[in-house]
């Protein structure tokens, strides 16, 4: 498949919900917006709507698993979980983020 | 997780309730999110316009979910391909071999098929060829002058002519039933040879096929004889003798008594009517009597004789609403009336009623008209099946040498399972890399049976009429390719991909698992193929072997005169104009100048020849011999020169044979046969005594006036018939129109043929050579197609055992080398090489045991079935099954003994360090 423009953005999204379900565990989609919300103190505002896709996708790749179940207000809602190959997929887009940062830091620095 | 490929594709078909789930999805985040937002003192409304905003555009979002599923999933394809590719890159000799060995099975069976299609399923290229229907028996063809009884083969002229004038059920129309080798004319050139067919007037409109260039046959064409000498030639014969050329229009084609122009070229793929032989020209029927001179077919008086020249197929187009059933109806009480209004009035009430029991059989031909159908298709089945039963063994090899490399990648997959890798996803990895093998093999296959199709075509022809069949690459035959290449895939690739990806996940981790179960339970299965390929092979090697022994046998019959240096020339006097009273003469003024070549030995003649296809027979009454019923009395006979059995080496073992004196005025004399004499004389002394043929009301009364040894002179198989010989100079009711001279040479015969044509041209120029062959090359041609099946399946045995050979070998090898450390354990403890090898010996011969007896199973079960196609020896031959047993032993302990010496060499010192 052709590499997407937003590569970047969408591996960000990526880290970002995988690194969610890694810490909190198991959580419904608007529990992850809310989550990432919080950490980032509103900072960052991710299109709500595009989660949804992503986590379709990402769920495709095998690292996230989804499954309907009951919401704590016992409403019908699709959770998802991360699986050993998400771990592996955080580790990675973590390392390639810190990578990343540290480059734009550097040349932010010197310029 | 569970299939997640299937669930995928699942989810693409099922795009509307994705599109539902999503929504509840979408519909429970905005209810939250409104809820929350109210919460922080929003209004209701606001709160949950602000969530519909934040949530963004519900139809893109679906979009792109929709679009991801069809990309993923193309995309994981690819990348399943893209490591299947490397997988071949880095196992260049696995892929090569395997893709070779499915390669030979594929292209086998397509070559095959593709000449079964051809053959007998592909519908004629004509309109609507569901409508076609055949009147006659499509197993007959030639010329049958005499009276018939029961189903009839072909039809004459006269009869066609009724049919066709009086059906209210069938558009009917008509074709020469022999296929000829014309000698022909172009634009007064010199003369060179046309195949071809004389067909009605109006045969390209009944079967609906258009010209290419000018025009057809016209319905106001055929209004008599000789009136329209006109030639269709077909597109193939155009591009090779016109060079595609419109001036072929206007050529003219001198046919023997005929001078046609060409009107028209017919459809390019249009090559008749009839399976395996495409004529080059086609000639009105009308023209009959001018390109048969001295046979006019044409005009019949039904009344006169009960004799009827019988040469016609006759095909029929169904009218709209009309069922075959229907027009068998109508067709049959049509040709009653014929038939009773279609023979002498002064018959005997017995001939009458004999000869009015007759009828027609409507046939579907949609395929056309194919004589020896079902020979053929028998045979051509019986090598489908072999080349079946090789791909079988092929697909067992490449299962293997796959679980093996699986077994390789036993750590690997257990390492992936470990983190989450879905198992039905490594199953598709492996069906793809399976499923590549077995593409890339078709495509090599395809590649190399487009060729074979035509050797085998070729194989499959006499030697002088070579089988005229378009092999092409249609539909079916795709079809045919495309499902075999995906069983083929799925057959070798499922197993191994089951069998891998039933992994132990703690167990295939630990470091020194040598001997895990998984590898256990493979060797199992690794084994069964072996044995399944020893028995498939045994059944193989059995099968090619009883049909190489028909063969030897076939070819080694004593015939009871020498095949050695005898030609056979057939020479046809009546077209060249020669009067009843003349023929004799002309055959012994030939004969003697055959005869005063320096290099000829003998020379002597007679109607039917010997091995030429023809034979003539009638109900005989004998001197002495009481019927027990109307019809048990039929012999053989045929007409001969003087000096006949002499002249051929025929021992007489009573009398004295046919001579010069035997002439038209002197007293009817024959001589018989071995058969003849113990059938009908049973003991008696059949010299003096006279045999009556009793052909219809004619009887012919002729003294016996010797006996002569039983010979095979037309059939190699079966009893020999009861046979008399009368003298050609008296005939059987009228004197041979074409003869067969048999000239015994001294040196080689194919060396004087130049001499004997230039001779009979002496005698007279417009005589035509109709036929030269050696006796060797007609019973060659007879054995034609049984030698074919023999050779093709002694390859494909040979191929059955090479592949189990490596089959073995590939096993056992794996096996010593799996078990390395035990087998040095062993000799650590004491065992000698002689033992180790024993052991592994032990092994093979259970194994190779086990194959012959599942083999054997199968070689009774089946064999019997090609029974019928088997001479000299039973289908469960003791010799062909022991020699098959030893050979395949042979091969099989020769394959097993290289992993046993390997076994036998390993080092204790060295195997457990390799622990």
């Amino acid at each position: 498949m052709a590499k997407h423009p937003n590569d970047r953005l969408q591996g960000t999204l990526d880290l970002l919900i995988l690194k969610s379900l890694a810490t909190r565990g198991t959580m419904h989609g608007y529990g992850i917006t809310l989550h990432i919300d919080t950490i980032a103190r509103d900072a960052l505002r991710i299109e709500e709507g595009s989660l949804y896709p992503a986590l379709h996708r990402m769920a495709q790749e095998g690292w996230i698993r989804a499954k309907w179940g009951a919401s704590e207000n016992n409403r019908r809602a699709r959770f998802y979980t991360i699986t050993p190959a998400g771990m592996k997929q955080l580790a990675e887009e973590e390392k390639r983020w810190s990578e990343l940062t540290q480059a734009v830091a550097r040349v932010l620095q010197f310029a | 997780m569970g299939m997640a490929w299937l669930a995928r594709i699942w989810n693409t078909l099922r795009a509307g309730r994705l599109d539902g789930e999503l929504e509840e999805e979408l519909r429970y985040h905005r209810e939250l999110r409104a809820r929350d937002l109210e919460k922080s003192g929003m209004s209701g409304r606001a709160a949950s316009a602000e969530a519909a905003l934040r949530l963004g555009n519900l139809t893109l979002q679906k979009e792109r979910m929709r679009e991801m599923d069809i990309a993923t999933r193309i995309e994981t394809v690819f990348r399943d391909l893209r490591y299947a590719l490397r997988q071949f890159v880095h196992n260049p000799v696995f892929s090569a071999v395997a893709v070779l060995s499915l390669a030979l099975g594929i292209g086998a069976n397509t070559a095959i098929f593709s000449v079964l299609n051809a053959a007998l399923l592909r519908s004629l290229p004509v309109r609507n060829p569901q409508e076609m229907v055949m009147l006659t028996d499509p197993d007959s063809s030639g010329v049958f002058v005499g009276s018939s009884n029961g189903e009839r083969g072909l039809l004459t002229y006269a009869e066609f002519g009724k049919l066709r004038d009086r059906s209210t059920t069938m558009d009917l129309c008509a074709s020469e039933s022999a296929f000829n080798q014309w000698n022909v004319r172009i634009a007064g050139g010199s003369q060179e040879e046309a195949r071809g067919r004389l067909v009605s007037e109006n045969y390209f409109s009944v079967f609906g096929v258009d010209p290419a260039i000018g025009r057809f046959f016209a319905k106001t064409d055929g209004k008599g004889a000789g009136s329209d000498p006109y030639a269709v030639i077909s597109y193939d014969y155009w591009r090779r003798r016109f060079a595609g050329n419109t001036n072929a229009l206007g050529a003219s084609i001198r046919l023997y008594g005929a001078t046609l122009t060409v009107i028209g070229v017919a459809a390019p793929g249009f090559h008749g009517e009839t399976a395996g032989e495409a004529p080059d020209i086609w000639a009105p029927m009308m023209m009959e009597p001018l390109v048969k001179p001295g046979r006019d077919w044409i005009h019949e008086d039904l009344t006169k004789s009960i004799d009827k020249v019988m040469w016609l197929h006759v095909f029929g187009r169904l009218e709209p609403g009309a069922s075959q059933a229907k027009a068998q109806a109508e067709v049959n009480v049509l040709f009653k009336a014929i038939i009773e209004s279609g023979y002498p009035k002064t018959l005997s009430e017995r001939t009458r009623k004999n000869l009015l029991d007759q009828h027609l059989r409507v046939r579907d031909a949609r395929t056309g008209a194919f004589g020896g159908r079902n020979e053929f298709s028998q045979q051509l089945i019986v090598l489908l099946i072999t080349a079946g039963l090789v791909l079988l063994i092929a697909c067992a090899n490449v299962a293997n040498l796959l679980l093996a490399r699986a077994t390789a990648r036993y750590r690997e997959i257990g390492i992936r399972l470990s983190i989450g890798a879905a198992k039905g996803r490594l199953v598709r990895q492996f069906l793809t890399e399976s499923l590549l093998l077995a593409v890339l093999a078709a495509i090599a296959g395809v590649i190399a049976a487009a060729g074979a199709a035509r050797v085998l075509v070729l194989l499959l022809s006499d030697s002088a009429n070579e089988l005229q069949l378009q092999t092409t690459f249609d539909w079916r035959v795709l079809l045919f390719t495309l499902g075999i290449t995906a069983l083929t895939g799925l057959l070798f690739g499922l197993a191994p991909a089951l069998q891998a990806t039933r992994v132990d996940i703690g167990e295939s981790l630990k470091e020194t698992s040598r001997q895990t179960t998984g590898a256990g339970k493979r060797m199992t299965f690794a084994k069964g193929l072996v044995a399944a390929q020893i028995a498939l092979s045994l059944l193989l090697v059995v099968g090619a072997g009883l049909f190489l022994r028909t063969l030897w046998n076939l070819q080694s019959v004593t015939l009871g005169y020498s095949k050695a240096k005898l030609l056979l020339v057939r020479v046809d006097a009546l077209t060249a104009g020669y009067k009843d009273t003349q023929r004799p003469t002309l055959y012994n003024e030939i004969s003697g100048r055959l005869r005063a070549l320096p290099g000829v030995r003998a020379v002597t003649y007679s109607e039917n020849g010997l091995f030429s296809g023809t034979e003539s027979g009638d109900p005989v009454d004998v001197e002495g011999f009481v019927h027990k019923s109307k019809d048990d009395a039929h012999a053989a006979f045929d007409q001969i020169g003087p000096g006949y059995f002499s002249g051929l080496g025929i021992p007489l073992l009573l009398g004295r044979e046919i001579e010069l004196r035997d002439t038209a005025t002197a007293p009817r004399v024959c001589v018989i046969n071995e058969a003849f004499t113990k059938r009908f004389f049973a003991g008696r002394n059949p010299i003096g005594k006279h045999v009556t043929d009793t052909y219809g009301d004619t009887h012919l009364t002729m003294e016996v006036v010797g006996v002569a040894k039983d010979v095979r002179d037309h059939r190699l198989r079966g009893a020999v018939r009861e046979r008399f010989y009368v003298s050609a100079a008296q005939g059987d009711g009228g004197i041979p129109t074409a003869i067969n001279f048999e000239i015994r040479t001294i040196a080689d015969p194919n060396a004087l043929l130049n001499m004997i044509r230039r001779t009979i041209s002496g005698v007279n120029a417009d005589l035509p050579i109709t036929s030269a062959r050696t006796i060797d090359d007609l019973i060659d041609s007879r054995n034609q197609q049984p030698r074919t099946i023999a050779r093709l399946c002694a390859i494909f045995g040979a191929i059955a055992l090479l592949l189990a050979a490596i089959g073995l070998y590939g096993v056992l090898s794996y096996n010593v080398a799996r078990r390395t450390n035990e087998i040095g354990v062993r000799m650590a403890l004491g065992a000698g090489h002689g033992e180790v090898t024993k052991m592994i010996f032990k092994e093979t011969g259970v194994l190779i045991g086990i194959g012959m007896l599942a083999g054997m199973a199968a070689v009774f079960a089946t064999t019997r079935l090609v029974a019928s196609r088997l001479y000299g020896l039973s289908a469960l031959d003791p010799a062909t099954i022991a020699v098959a047993l030893g050979i395949l032993g042979a091969v099989a302990l020769a394959a097993g003994y290289i992993p046993a010496a390997r076994a036998a060499r390993v080092s204790p010192l060295a195997a457990l360090r390799h622990e």
